[in-house]
């Protein structure tokens, strides 16, 4: 990278410094490597006896090597604002001093606008419990800080570029919050896979694809989720050895940044800045999980999590190509399915994998696929040809397409008009009855058919041979099996007609 | 989970009460409701006090409510046990519905009878043939019943 050299100055002190550069950068962006440098933001940059402005790239400047630069800093002219706090949860390096610590808080270049942004510490911290304070040990740090800009943006920006440098302090910032007069914090939510086992806060960071080096310079800041799952944003290593140009981002729990951890970050999961009520249990909660439907209907977590599991379990999830099988907005809203499967981990592992099961099976029927009868199989089969008769490449348990029993010659036995059977069917009627080929009890299926014979109240859907429980309602029940949804009789157990309509269409 | 939504539908309920509408607890016991309709001025079914009884699944909201009448009414839909076939307490239930949407959609549905998936297909067939005799037989039951 080439440098300049920076002649600064203010009101206390100037001096000159060097300044990597890229001769494609703005001069706005220069500025931020300038802020990032000092700590301070440059006010005024001048340049050949003018004062350039931002949007002026280098290179249209006939710049070069070791040109001078000179730039005046910012100065603290604006009004105090004192009533923001921040206060810091960590413990204390035991190769500080225990206290009367001076912290320079430098500027971080960030998304940080050098024009209209300038927040400092204070000076100096203290530790409220002198007395107890130990080297090592746990504390509580405030800060008062004063700022240029007053609104809850910028301090949630400063307060993360405050925990930042703390760690540059050599303080183990474990936690951080802070006390504004204004709105709530807003920050990314993500799910901790390896530790927390639930939606936490996130932090995100970005590395060098290559070689995984966090010195990375972008050349545009994310402005939206496709910046950041996408390969969208290119920047530079600033490594050494590596000549990366691919960013990858990624997420961290705030609860343990130091560890490598995965951290799936969930978009639909927002800050509830605006106290909006969740439409299931009516409270209003910190965090919401936001359906993408255009009126936004939004859930707390608790609330979320109940209905993913309801509709797990009942099997009710849809299968959609574009978007696999997914659970929309609760109120039913039209293309308002949850695109990132990741939100569906809340409901805890178990029912995850059971999750994965059934999209699959769902793929695969949708596919015109089987699903292998055999017990504690289900394997997956789409058959490349028509034959009746399909050996699955799992277990080698050969059955008949048709009727979905052991392979035999001449006609099936049982009548069946569709495909194979998969688990949990709703009726209109209501009640469900999930996984009954995985259920795991190791009974054979002839056993099971036996027991259901005894129960009147369920019954096998003439369509997939799914298992369908009644427990109210009318005659007329419609298989809720993504490919099956056929609408037959309880009582004749064959497709719905007129005639079952006349004649009992209830009791 | 589901008594603090009972709970809070309850006051709602209170605070804002649906027109025509009106329901709580039976006892102490928050999950078994009793719930009055009356009847749409525009119907045959008007002039009548309807009563129903609500019973809330463990797993409410997530599970719609049990809902009935205990009146016995002369609808396409209502059948003489009580029950009533309305999507909106079936397949098409949802977590964001309330007791005060449903006993709503229940008092529209008196005006306004869906002949085409009835659970009483003897009215449903004088609803779309004789009307007239529908309204005489409904105003009757309703005077016979409800008032």
């Amino acid at each position: 990278m080439p440098v300049i050299w920076l002649y600064y100055t203010n009101k206390e002190s100037g001096g000159r410094i060097p300044v990597m550069v890229e001769w494609d950068w703005n001069v706005f962006k220069l500025k931020q490597a300038i802020t990032s440098q000092l700590g301070r933001v440059p006010n005024k940059l001048i340049f050949l006896g003018k004062e350039i402005d931002n949007k002026t790239k280098l290179r249209d400047l006939h710049m070069i090597e070791f040109s001078t630069l000179y730039c005046v800093l910012a100065t603290n002219t604006m009004p105090r604002v004192n009533n923001t706090k921040l206060r810091v949860y960590g413990s204390l390096s035991p190769s500080l001093p225990s206290r009367g610590y001076d912290i320079q808080m430098p500027m971080s270049a960030g998304p940080l606008d050098p024009s209209g942004i300038h927040v400092e510490l204070e000076g100096e911290y203290y530790v409220p419990m002198t007395s107890h304070w130990d080297k090592g040990s746990e504390g509580v740090f405030d800060f008062s800080f004063r700022r240029y800009v007053a609104d809850s943006d910028t301090v949630s920006e400063v307060s993360e570029h405050i925990y930042e440098h703390l760690g540059e302090f050599s303080l183990h910032t474990s936690q951080i919050s802070y006390e504004t007069m204004k709105s709530k914090r807003r920050y990314f939510s993500v799910f901790c896979r390896d530790v927390c086992n639930t939606i936490t806060r996130g932090k995100l960071l970005v590395r060098c694809w290559n070689c995984k080096s966090n010195h990375f310079t972008l050349s545009c800041d994310p402005s939206c989720w496709n910046d950041v799952t996408g390969d969208v944003i290119t920047g530079s290593c600033v490594s050494c050895k590596c000549e990366g140009i691919r960013a990858e981002f990624y997420f961290n729990c705030i609860n343990h940044p130091q560890q490598e951890s995965i951290a799936t970050p969930l978009k639909q999961v927002k800050m509830n800045e605006r106290s909006v009520e969740c439409i299931i249990c009516a409270e209003s909660p910190d965090r919401l999980m936001v359906f993408e439907c255009t009126s936004l209907h939004a859930t707390c977590l608790p609330c979320f999590t109940e209905y993913v599991r309801v509709n797990l379990v009942s099997r009710l999830f849809r299968y959609e190509s574009s978007v696999g099988y997914s659970l929309g907005c609760p109120a039913g809203c039209p293309n308002s399915l949850i695109t990132d499967a990741e939100h569906f981990r809340v409901v805890g592992d178990e029912l995850y994998e059971r999750l994965h099961k059934f999209a699959a099976e769902e793929f695969v029927l949708a596919e015109g696929g089987v699903l292998c009868p055999a017990v504690g199989c289900g394997e997956g089969v789409i058959p490349g040809t028509k034959d009746r008769l399909i050996t699955c490449e799992a277990c080698c348990h050969m059955f008949c397409r048709k009727c979905m029993d052991r392979a035999h010659f001449g006609v099936c036995e049982r009548s069946l008009s569709v495909r194979g059977g998969v688990a949990g069917v709703n009726l209109k009627g209501s009640a469900i009855r999930s996984s009954w080929r995985f259920g795991g009890d190791g009974r054979d299926r002839s056993e099971e058919s036996q027991d259901w014979k005894e129960s009147s109240n369920i019954k096998s859907c003439p369509g997939c041979n799914a298992p369908v429980e009644r427990d109210g309602g009318c005659s007329h029940i419609t298989c809720s099996v993504g490919v099956c949804q056929l609408e037959w009789c309880w009582l004749c157990e064959k497709e719905w007609n007129l005639e079952c309509r006349e004649d009992h269409w209830f009791d | 989970m589901a008594l603090k939504r009972i709970t809070k539908e309850l006051q709602d309920l209170g605070r804002d009460p649906p027109a025509q509408c009106s329901a709580g607890p039976v006892g102490d016991d928050l999950f078994h409701w009793q719930a009055t309709i009356i009847g749409p001025n525009d119907s045959p079914y008007a002039g009548g006090v309807f009563f129903l009884t609500i019973h809330f699944p463990t797993d409410y909201p997530f599970k719609p409510p049990k809902i009935g009448f205990t009146t016995r009414i002369y609808h396409p839909n209502i059948n003489s046990n009580g029950s009533i076939c309305l999507d909106i307490l079936r397949s098409q239930w949802s977590p964001a519905l309330t007791i005060s949407k449903v006993l709503l959609s229940i008092c529209s549905l008196l005006g306004d009878p869906n002949p085409d998936d009835p659970l009483v297909p003897e009215i449903a067939r004088i609803y779309k043939t004789d009307r007239a005799r529908y309204n005489t037989l409904a105003k009757e039951w309703t005077k016979k019943y409800s008032t």
